[in-house]
Parts: C-alpha cells; sequence; structure tokens
C-alpha cells in the first residue's frame, strides 16, 4: 500500500469507529427488529414488507400496520386502520361518543371517528415515540398490540352500551 | 482404608487452618450479601422512583418549567406558558406514564359538546402520539382534555422525549381549538 492509500484507509477506519449510526441506519436495524420479533417470536402469520418499507400482518383475520417515518425515526405507528363506517347522525353521535371514552380508557391506543365525503368512518391506532431503539422487545411489541386491540374492544363496548 | 484416614486428616488440617474466627466470618459473610444485593436487579417500585426523580430533576433543572411541585400520589404538576399539566406515573405499571392537559374552552349546550366530541376525535386523528377526550365536569359543564402517553422500553428517558411529550402535548390543544372554532364558524 502506498503512504497516501494507507493513510486514506487509516482515516477510513477511524472516520467508522468514532461516527455513531445514524437515525437512518438505526431506523433500518429497527425494522429488521420488529419483524423479527413479529414473525419469529410471536409467530405472527402474513408479515410482509409494504413498498415503503412499512410492516403488514393479520392477527384472528385483523390487518394490522406497523408504520415507520424516515423523518422522525422514533415515531412508530401501529395502525388497525378505517374499519367502520356509517352515516346517520344518530350512530355519528354514538360513535363519537364511544371513542371519546374509549380513548380516556384505554391507556396509549387510540380510537377516532373522521369524515369521508358523506359518510363517517372508525379507526383506532397507537403511535409510540420511542426513547430510543433499544430494549424494544418481544413484550413490548406483544403489549402494543394488546394496547391496540383492547381500544378497539372498548369502543365498541361502550357503543352497544350508549 | 489408609489412604482414606490420610486424606480425612488433611482435609480436617485444612478446615483448621482455614477457619475463620466468628467475627470475622460474620463480616465476611455481610460483605457477600452487600455485595449481591447491590448486584440484584432493581425492584419495580425502586425503578418507578428513581424514575420520578429524574422526571422531576427534567423538568425543574434540564426543561426549567415553572411551577413543578409534587401532587397527590407523587405526580408531577407543572406549568408552561400560563397552561397547567400533570405528570402522571403509574405504580401499578412502572414503565407506563402520562402527561395530562386541558384545552381552551367549556361546552355547555349539546351543539358545542358535539362540536368539541367531533374537533377531538379529528384532532386525535390527525395529530401524533396525544389524544383529545370530552369530559363531563361535576357541574354538568363539558371541557376537552388532552393526554400524552407512552408504555416505555426503558426507565432510560432525556430531556430531548420529555420535551418532545409536552410539545405534542401543547400542540394538540392548538389543534383542537383550531378544528374547535372552524366548526363553530365554517
Amino acid at each position: 500500500m502506498s503512504e497516501e492509500k494507507a493513510r486514506g484507509f487509516a482515516g477510513e477506519v477511524r472516520a467508522g469507529a468514532v461516527a455513531p449510526p445514524t437515525p437512518r441506519q438505526q431506523l433500518d436495524a429497527f425494522r429488521l427488529r420488529v419483524h423479527a420479533i413479529l414473525s419469529q417470536e410471536l409467530k405472527v402469520a402474513d408479515v410482509k414488507w409494504s413498498a415503503r418499507r412499512d410492516l403488514h400482518f393479520v392477527i384472528e383475520e385483523f390487518e394490522y400496520r406497523l408504520f415507520f417515518e424516515e423523518n422522525d425515526p422514533l415515531y412508530v405507528t401501529l395502525s388497525a386502520g378505517l374499519y367502520a363506517s356509517f352515516r346517520d347522525e344518530k350512530t355519528r353521535v354514538q360513535a363519537l361518543e364511544a371513542a371519546s371514552t374509549a380513548c380516556m380508557t384505554v391507556k396509549v391506543a387510540k380510537v377516532f371517528v373522521v369524515p369521508d365525503e358523506d359518510r363517517w368512518l372508525v379507526g383506532a391506532t397507537l403511535e409510540a415515540l420511542l426513547p430510543g431503539f433499544d430494549m424494544v422487545d418481544k413484550a413490548f411489541i406483544k403489549r402494543w398490540i394488546g394496547l391496540l386491540r383492547g381500544v378497539r374492544a372498548e369502543f365498541q363496548r361502550c357503543y352497544d352500551a350508549a | 482404608m489408609a489412604a482414606a484416614q490420610s486424606v480425612k486428616a488433611a482435609l480436617n488440617l485444612l478446615l483448621e487452618i482455614e477457619i475463620m474466627p466468628e467475627e470475622a466470618g460474620k463480616a465476611f459473610v455481610d460483605q457477600v450479601r452487600a455485595i449481591a444485593a447491590e448486584a440484584a436487579p432493581a425492584r419495580p417500585e425502586d425503578e418507578l422512583e428513581a424514575l420520578r426523580l429524574r422526571v422531576h430533576a427534567i423538568l425543574t433543572k434540564e426543561l426549567k418549567y415553572a411551577e413543578v411541585d409534587w401532587h397527590g400520589e407523587r405526580d408531577l404538576d407543572f406549568a408552561v406558558e400560563e397552561a397547567s399539566y400533570r405528570f402522571r406515573f403509574d405504580p401499578r405499571e412502572p414503565r407506563y406514564i402520562s402527561i395530562i392537559g386541558v384545552a381552551a374552552g367549556s361546552f355547555t349546550d349539546e351543539a358545542s359538546r358535539l362540536r368539541a366530541l367531533q374537533a377531538a376525535s379529528a384532532t386525535s386523528h390527525a395529530v401524533k402520539v396525544a389524544k383529545v377526550v370530552v369530559l363531563r365536569m361535576d357541574d354538568g359543564v363539558w371541557i376537552a382534555g388532552t393526554s400524552v402517553e407512552a408504555v416505555l422500553p426503558s426507565f432510560d428517558i432525556d430531556k430531548p422525549f420529555v420535551r418532545r411529550l409536552v410539545i405534542l402535548l401543547r400542540h394538540a390543544a392548538t389543534e383542537f381549538s383550531r378544528r374547535y372554532a372552524e366548526l363553530a364558524d365554517p
């Protein structure tokens, strides 16, 4: 190796040794970790990557999506999608009340009623701001899914009770 | 037989040589116990108390928020620009934290309550992490409560994390007010 090349190589090694991983690099590792937890540890069926590298999976016939955000890597959304729709005013009021109560009762997850042209849709998500990528493990992901399923069930309970 | 006896004697001798006076023995046992206690994983209640103190330090010293006071069962009240918030801890689930606040306005009639419910739902859908709910108060008036919640993967939280939670909560209150005003005066 010439002296110049050797210096260049040494410089590269040094830079690589001291530079912390970028959030994007961490996010990609995080994606793979979450995929492994879902498919291998929790043994969830049909865990698939979307075109923009989000994760889709199914639990007991319900579809879930886990969205990652390149611009805000520590922010993660687990969505149960928009799963119910209706058009009449009475149902809308009942659903809005049930959504508010369910949001109050269930930890972290939220359920909402939003307009879509001439109808209203019900959706549920769990959004998390992580303090760091470390420590996200099977129990943690399982808890997220449990909370999201919980808010859907609580919404239904409140709606039926109204 | 002779070999076994000599082995036994050698062991007895070793024991005699190694034997400690009672006092030194007790001190040695105490020392081992102390090391083991230090190495043992922290109890959840100890970790929660450490988290409370860490959050208190972040709110007061690092973020320099006003009026940081312990409330009730060791939750933390604080104020940011005239708005009051409560940082809540859950002894039954130490890794669950929440910050709660109240959005501006109160709703007394049915039409305004429905607008508030609609604005709350739309806001919860639109903003990151935070939720807005409509609560009935004792006097029959309805108000909009805001919250931001997290189940922590670890107790290791820092200033940027807490600040971001407070910003998300404040943003939800602003967004709710904007959406409510739009519905009231389309």
